[in-house]
């Protein structure tokens, strides 16, 4: 080849010498720099993935599992509170007279899992108004144990008063007291925007 | 058939002893159109023939005369009289075309013509099956020697140009003759030069026979003046003319006008010597068709002169080749025309351009300059041609294996992190449950902020402020966290001691006496109103700890 080549006449060797690299760098150039930058893409994709993977097996969520947060909205759960409040009550030598429940307030979205077809799993508070009858201490008792206990409570509000002996008007060393209890339930917010309480078979974070 | 080059250009130079002319010609769709011509005196002692004295005067001169035409071109062919080339024919076998140069450089070398691996030559490769069986084929060889291809290299290089070939004027001369004319006809041509003039055949305007007579127009000239009453009846052997018309035959009988013998011979050498090459190539091709004409480049004065020598020789009717009505190219007006071998030397310049220009016609470009060691030199283009296609095999190789890693790596990259993809899909599937528990206690975290109020606190801070002069009616605490503390004491001092007691407190802010009235001598109802202090977000741990 070089042989017939080398017989061109001197114009056409000229062009032969000046095309052939020019067209094999600019080819080769064509396939090489997209290639390089492919290569670039991925490999900087890799470690961004690399890094993400690495923080996500780093960022292991570690829930607070020492206290019972929430529990799911459903009708054992009221059984459930009325049953731990009953024993506090108990428990502080406190006389429980009444318990009323407010309607439970709407909880703020916080976003919700993204691309899941359920609806997001979301906390709201609900107000209990318990009625307590005993000694000072032991309502400061019962609120301690309230505060203390293995459920996670907030105490909203407190009416105490004193009683009254009826017989001689003197006071009476007991007090009645008026106690607002917060607790957590967990529910799946409804597409509009109101809760619902979830069945109790459905699966939720943190329960069993 | 002319070969088709499009809109090519090229420059040819005949360096004469008094004139340098320059002609630019351009093949337009294979015709040969005349687009610049020009003459310019040689200064004296720059050139005399057989060598070139001072090479930069004349490159200047040829520069100048570029520049007075306007040319542009980096290079130029140059037309090689005939006085400073040889002609030798050599007579051998059929060969391969790759093959030829080198044998007919053998013979050369053999015969002494050129020197061992020097001196510059070209040749004609004439093939032809009458010339015996095996199939032997003549090499019409034109040669010259190295310091003549030296010489003028270096005039065109003082003149910044190039050498394209360094063609013999008689080859140039036929080229022109075959472009001059359409008729494809036999036909002889005689290029005279000063000293010799080269016979030539053309059928099909292609080169059968190529012959050297050593005379030229010196000796024709001396000789007609020494024997002005030339009769050339009965001294020239006359051709047999076959009976069959238009075909020639060898003539027969001894031929007079043998170089030794020209002293003494009333014919000219030059009309015997053409008479006989035309009487040997009839006997060596045996049947041949008459060449039609004997065509001469000669202005019309000079062939008027040569062809009242020919007179009624045996030779075919002779006819000028004249470039000024053939070409339209103009004598110089300061010669006259004068210079007998002027129209040979414009002719050679022309054929010699056309061929450069890529109308090689079947007469093919011959170039003594190609077996210079310069042409390797002056042409980059061919010792760059090695490294050009080895240096581009060699990165073809490179970036392929270059690619190859690249587009494997990319592909290895691309499918580790589809695998990380996966595995961070599998871990957030594997988190999502805790991450969602810690988000919903995180939430309730902040619920329980804004709303726990610490009344367990601010019910020990009251117990710790109480004293048995003070009697506690009613506490309360609403959602905002105002606290409102009614009661009795024994004084207004207790009481003021009261409130003090509990505004030392944590719990309690700004505890004030909101109303205090005396009721009886040891009795003051009082109301105590504050805001309770804001609390901790922190959730404890059952047992202490948050």
């Amino acid at each position: 080849m070089l042989k017939s080549l080398s017989n061109l006449d001197p114009k056409r060797q000229k062009l032969v010498v000046l095309i052939l690299p020019t067209t094999t760098l600019l080819l080769t150039l064509a396939a090489l720099i997209p290639a390089a930058q492919r290569y670039d893409e991925s490999k900087r994709q890799l470690e961004k993935m690399r890094s993400e993977t690495a923080a996500l097996i780093h960022s292991l969520p570690k829930p607070d599992n020492s206290r019972s947060y929430y529990l799911r909205y459903d009708s054992r759960e009221s059984t459930m509170f009325l049953r731990e409040i009953a024993a506090i009550a108990k428990g502080s030598e406190c006389e429980l007279s009444a318990l009323s429940a407010t309607a439970v307030q709407e909880p703020a979205s916080n976003g919700g899992e993204k691309g899941s077809s359920q609806s997001p799993w979301l906390v709201a508070p609900v107000t209990v108004q318990v009625s307590l009858v005993g000694s000072y201490p032991n309502i400061r008792r019962f609120l301690s144990g309230v505060i203390n206990s293995q459920r996670l409570y907030s105490i909203t509000g407190l009416d105490l008063r004193a009683r009254w002996k009826a017989e001689d008007g003197t006071p009476d060393t007991r007090v009645s007291a008026v106690i607002r209890v917060e607790r957590y339930v967990a529910m799946r917010a409804r597409p509009s925007g109101k809760i619902s309480p979830a069945p109790a078979d459905q699966g939720m974070p943190g329960l069993k | 058939m002319l070969k088709q080059n499009r809109q090519h250009t090229s420059v040819a130079l005949a360096i004469t002893r008094d004139l340098i002319f320059a002609v630019q010609v351009r093949s337009n769709e294979g015709r040969l159109e005349i687009l610049n011509s020009g003459f310019e005196p040689v200064p004296a002692g720059c050139f005399t023939e057989g060598a070139v004295t001072d090479p930069q005067h004349l490159g200047r001169t040829i520069r100048a005369l570029f520049n007075r035409l306007g040319l542009r071109e980096r290079s130029a062919s140059v037309v090689l009289p005939s006085g400073l080339c040889s002609l030798r024919a050599v007579r051998l076998p059929e060969l391969p075309a790759p093959e030829r140069r080198a044998v007919v450089r053998g013979e050369l070398e053999h015969a002494g013509a050129l020197p061992f691996h020097g001196g510059a030559f070209d040749f004609f490769w004439v093939a032809d099956a009458s010339l015996g069986e095996p199939a032997l084929a003549e090499a019409f060889a034109l040669y010259t020697s190295d310091e003549v291809v030296t010489g003028i290299r270096s005039v065109l290089r003082s003149a910044d140009l190039r050498l394209d070939a360094l063609e013999p004027m008689s080859v140039g001369v036929l080229r022109a003759a075959a472009l001059s004319t359409t008729a494809e006809a036999p036909t002889a041509v005689l290029c005279l030069d000063d000293g010799s003039a080269d016979f030539c055949i053309l059928e099909d305007n292609q080169v059968r026979y190529l012959r050297r007579i050593p005379s030229g127009w010196t000796d024709l000239r001396s000789q007609v003046q020494a024997t002005p009453s030339v009769d050339p009846k009965g001294s020239v052997p006359q051709p047999q003319m076959a009976s069959e018309p238009g075909v020639l035959r060898a003539p027969t009988g001894d031929f007079p006008g043998l170089p030794g013998e020209r002293s003494v011979n009333t014919v000219p050498f030059l009309v015997t010597e053409t008479v006989r090459s035309m009487a040997y190539y009839g006997r060596i091709r045996g049947i041949a068709p008459i060449p039609a004409q004997l065509r001469v480049p000669a202005s019309p004065g000079d062939f008027k002169d040569l062809n009242s020598v020919f007179g009624d020789a045996p030779v075919p009717p002779l006819a000028a080749i004249d470039p000024q009505s053939a070409f339209q190219i103009a004598y110089p007006s300061d010669t006259g025309g004068a210079h007998c071998t002027l129209p040979a030397q414009l002719l050679g310049a022309i054929g010699t351009a056309a061929a450069t220009a890529g109308i090689v016609g079947a007469i093919p470009q011959l170039d003594l300059a190609q077996d210079d060691p310069a042409t390797r030199i002056v042409n980059p283009w061919a010792s760059a041609l090695p490294t050009a296609l080895i240096g581009s095999a060699i990165w073809l190789i490179l970036s392929i294996v270059i690619w190859s890693a690249l587009t494997t790596n990319a592909d290895d990259a691309a499918n580790n992190k589809e695998l990380l993809a996966g595995r961070a899909v599998q871990i957030r599937a594997q988190q999502a449950p805790l991450l969602q528990q810690q988000q919903l206690q995180n939430r309730t975290r902040v619920l329980r902020a804004t709303a726990d109020l610490p009344v367990a606190a601010l019910l020990g801070q009251v117990a710790a402020a109480f004293s048995k002069e003070i009697s506690i009616h009613t506490l309360s605490v609403d959602g905002e966290g105002a606290i409102a503390i009614s009661g009795a004491g024994q004084s207004a001092e207790a009481v003021q001691q009261f409130a003090y007691t509990l505004a030392n407190g944590k719990t309690l802010r700004e505890p004030r006496i909101d109303t205090l009235r005396q009721e009886a001598l040891d009795r003051s109802s009082f109301r105590i109103v504050g805001k309770i202090q804001p609390q901790s977000i922190a959730i404890k741990r059952p047992g202490g700890g948050a």
